[in-house]
């Protein structure tokens, strides 16, 4: 959930196993922590949001997911996912926001 | 998520003994709805618990994947659907239609076995011929042939019915939502096994900037349209939940269109085998209404439901079983603090005594129960029997709120619902009988219940032709009961029904003749320390007294002594004790005497003779006096030992040849002490027995010995 340190560029944020209520303020906070850090994100680099560990998502974590990438699109940064977690594109399916979170329908997706 | 399922499934299978017993419950409730509204045609709240009895057990069945009562009982609430909204009307063939559903659906709840479905597995199953006549009150002939076979098809497919409509959904999330542990994604899924979900719109205006913006807050509001077939009380129903949580509006949006067809928007599936069947033409059930405003409704339901816990009734058997040791042990205990003398042991036995008494009240207030429920029952009795036999009767229940041990209930309604049977069958007259005798066409049956003299007194009375004397009379003799050339008094007449072989020539017509006499009716009431009395006029009616007490398993007690002999009155049956300074004049060979209190006689029983206990007379003897069924008797006692908290036990085999005796009682000193049966006392009193059995050698040592 916190950012790789190994990955300067582009800001990579790794999402933790269990999207869910349990992890959203610190994963709220790793958010804060990667806008806030010096110099990056730029808008000349993408923002990666990594959802390979995901295994289970909840509302709270779709919810955060959106605020994230709505804060992004608003500081005109540039963000795209990485890896492909079948979770987080059920729930966003379900939830009716495929659309905003640029995700594919769940048929392609897998 | 496979753990889930396990947790889930064996949940469910120790839940099934509980649908199966609320669903009985329903049932009765169904039932008496019913019958109620007979009385009352239209009341629309009536109308309406009609509804939920069909819609909960449709529900928990649901859960529980017993497809064959939803699909039947889709139907029945269906109708009752369209009956509370006015659509068709309640007359008397659609009543009985009602209550033929109910049997089925008791058929069905029967075969999945417990202990309270043993009833109704002998009805024949005619839910196909039901569901067509369902479907045919409310549509006419045509849609009948269509529907039917849907009800006999096994597969889960019959639950689907033709009726779909889409209903608006929005959802308004309150902040909290999370915090509480919810999650809108579970409360979508739900929603999937009722229909199928189409345009799911996550409006997120509410989402403030990323610096204010708190992750564990939920921000969102959700639409989206459910095509379903279920009503809208069952889609309202699955936000039951989450109503703390989240405002929620449920509109009935327009007919559905074919669900089935290729959408241009990727809609989820999320439970295809419970996607609805495509119904072309199909007009919606529901009608379109008004936004449903949910709250007063289902708060009051969950209020309910938080208010009441359920619980085995054997455990609570063995709290109270634990309780009369204890009530023991705690007599014993003071009786030994006395003794020592010290004043703080007693005064620290004294409070757990009190404490003693207070979680003794407050434990067998636990196993009380409303009586209404038991003449519930007899409700649908009545109809029927009414109907089978041609006669034309109105059932007044009074004092259906009474509460008396759940024990007490249980082991009366079999002789009650025998009495009733037998004012319907012997006791009211036809239509044509009662018009010829100046009488109201229509038969009155009263079954009431209040409470008497400590106890409870249930009267089950009939404006019908009273008992027939000569009749009774003739039969006596033939049965060898009463010799030629004699004729008893009234009361003894009268008693010689409750006789063990005794019936009329009526008594064996296939509704009575259960080879159930009235002789174990007695027997049976008798067995709870109970009596019944029996009163009739000739051409006015019957009445039958059923006199039983609160409780079987403790009792608030009189302690009194008659030489080394302990006895115990009811102490709720005593009046009042009168000192009594004159020796015991009672004549010998006679057990009774009268003394005048405030210008009354009163006659007053010897227990010394009674029972012929022998001991020195005391110089000075008291009068108890006791009220009991509206007469007052004394009895002579030696000694008043005070109020005692008494729990029964059965009396041992060799007292119970003894009258006047109802179980017996071990005191905190080891000693026994009988327990008086202040109605068979009473008879005593006023008719003192010629000669009568010896009371066992007296005294503490040889009276334990024999418990």
């Amino acid at each position: 959930m916190t950012l790789d340190p190994s990955v300067n560029e582009p800001a990579h944020l790794r999402l933790p196993e269990e999207l869910g209520i349990y992890a959203a303020a610190d994963l709220g906070r790793a958010m804060a922590a990667l806008l806030a850090a010096p110099g990056e994100p730029s808008a000349a680099t993408a923002v990666r949001i990594d959802t390979t560990a995901v295994q289970t998502v909840d509302t709270s974590g779709v919810q955060l997911l959106i605020a994230f990438v709505s804060e992004l699109t608003r500081r005109g940064l540039a963000w795209q996912w990485s890896g492909a977690s079948r979770p987080v594109h059920e729930a966003a399916q379900r939830l009716g926001v495929l659309g905003l979170l640029k995700l594919t329908p769940i048929d392609h997706a897998a | 998520m496979s753990n889930q399922t396990d947790d889930d499934e064996s949940f469910l299978r120790e839940a099934l003994p509980a649908f199966i017993s609320e669903s009985v419950e329903l049932l009765d409730q169904l039932e008496q709805l019913l019958l109620e509204l007979e009385a009352h045609p239209g009341d629309r709240e009536l109308l309406d618990a009609l509804f939920r009895c069909a819609h909960t057990i449709k529900g928990s069945a649901g859960l529980f994947g017993l497809d064959d009562i939803v699909g039947f009982t889709h139907h029945v609430e269906t109708f009752l659907d369209a009956l509370r909204e006015g659509r068709t009307r309640l007359n008397p063939q659609a009543s009985q239609m009602l209550l033929q559903c109910g049997d089925q659906i008791r058929r069905l709840i029967a075969q999945l076995g417990g202990p309270d479905a043993t009833a109704r597995e002998d009805v024949p199953d005619t839910r196909e011929q039901l569901v067509a006549e369902l479907v045919r009150a409310l549509h006419g002939d045509a849609p009948a042939a269509a529907a039917a076979p849907a009800a006999s098809e096994p597969e889960p497919t019959s639950t689907a019915s033709p009726f779909v409509t889409a209903y608006a959904i929005s959802l308004h999330f309150k902040e909290d939502t999370f915090r509480d542990g919810f999650d809108p994604i579970a409360i979508l899924e739900y929603l999937g096994t009722l229909g199928t979900i189409r345009d799911t719109r996550l409006n997120v205006d509410r989402l403030p900037a990323f610096a204010q913006f708190d992750p564990e807050t939920c921000y969102l509001n959700l639409s989206l349209t459910l095509h379903s077939e279920r009503s809208q009380q069952d889609v309202v129903a699955a936000f039951d939940l989450v109503r703390e949580d989240c405002e929620v509006s449920v509109t009935p949006a327009s007919q559905a269109q074919d669900v089935t067809a290729p959408s241009a928007t990727p809609a989820p599936s999320i439970t295809p085998e419970t996607q609805a069947v495509p119904a072309p033409g199909a007009s919606t059930l529901t009608a379109a209404s008004a936004p449903v405003e949910r709250r007063a409704g289902t708060d009051r339901r969950s209020k309910d439901d938080a208010n009441f816990l359920k619980v085995r009734a054997d455990r609570l058997d063995e709290v109270i079983n634990l309780l009369g040791e204890l009530v023991i042990a705690g007599a014993g205990t003071a009786l030994l603090a006395q003794r020592t003398g010290d004043a703080d042991l007693i005064e620290s036995s004294h409070q757990l005594g009190r404490l003693i008494e207070e979680i003794r009240n407050g434990t067998l207030q636990l196993r009380m129960v409303q009586i209404g429920e038991t003449f519930g029952r007899f409700r649908r009795v009545v109809h029927d029997l009414a109907a089978e036999l041609g006669k034309d009767v109105h059932l007044e229940i009074q004092g259906a709120d009474t509460e008396l041990d759940k024990s007490v209930v249980e082991r009366i309604t079999d002789p009650l619902m025998h009495l009733v049977r037998n004012a319907l069958d012997h006791g009211l007259e036809t239509r044509e009988q009662r018009l010829a005798a100046g009488k109201p066409a229509s038969g009155t049956l009263c079954i009431a219940a209040s409470h008497d003299a400590g106890g409870i007194l249930i009267s089950i009375s009939d404006d019908g032709r009273g008992i027939d004397r000569d009749r009774v009379l003739s039969r006596a003799r033939e049965r060898g009961l009463v010799p030629p050339g004699v004729t008893p008094a009234d009361h003894e007449l009268l008693a010689l029904i409750f006789e063990p072989g005794f019936s009329t020539a009526e008594q064996v017509t296939n509704l009575s003749g259960r080879g159930v006499g009235m002789d174990v009716v007695r027997r049976n009431i008798e067995g709870l320390r109970g009596r019944i009395d029996l009163h009739s006029e000739p051409g006015h009616g019957t009445r039958i007294d059923v006199r039983l007490p609160l409780t079987l398993a403790i009792i608030d007690g009189f302690l009194v002594s008659v030489g080394s002999s302990r006895f115990i009155f009811p102490l709720e049956t005593v009046v009042e004790v009168i000192e009594h300074r004159e020796p015991d004049t009672t004549a010998s060979g006679s057990c009774s005497s009268m003394v005048e209190l405030r210008g009354q006689v009163l006659p007053v029983l010897s227990l010394r003779r009674l029972y012929a206990i022998d001991a020195p007379e005391p110089e000075r003897s008291s009068v108890v006096v006791i009220q009991s069924g509206g007469r007052r008797y004394g009895v002579r006692v030696d000694g008043l030992l005070g109020q005692h908290q008494t729990v029964i036990k059965p009396l041992s085999r060799m007292f119970r040849s003894l009258r006047g005796l109802s179980g017996s009682s071990i005191l905190g000193n080891g000693e026994v002490a009988l327990i008086f049966d202040v109605t068979s006392l009473s008879q005593l009193a006023e008719h003192p027995p010629a000669r009568s059995p010896a009371l066992p050698p007296a005294g503490a040592s040889s009276t334990t010995a024999l418990i």
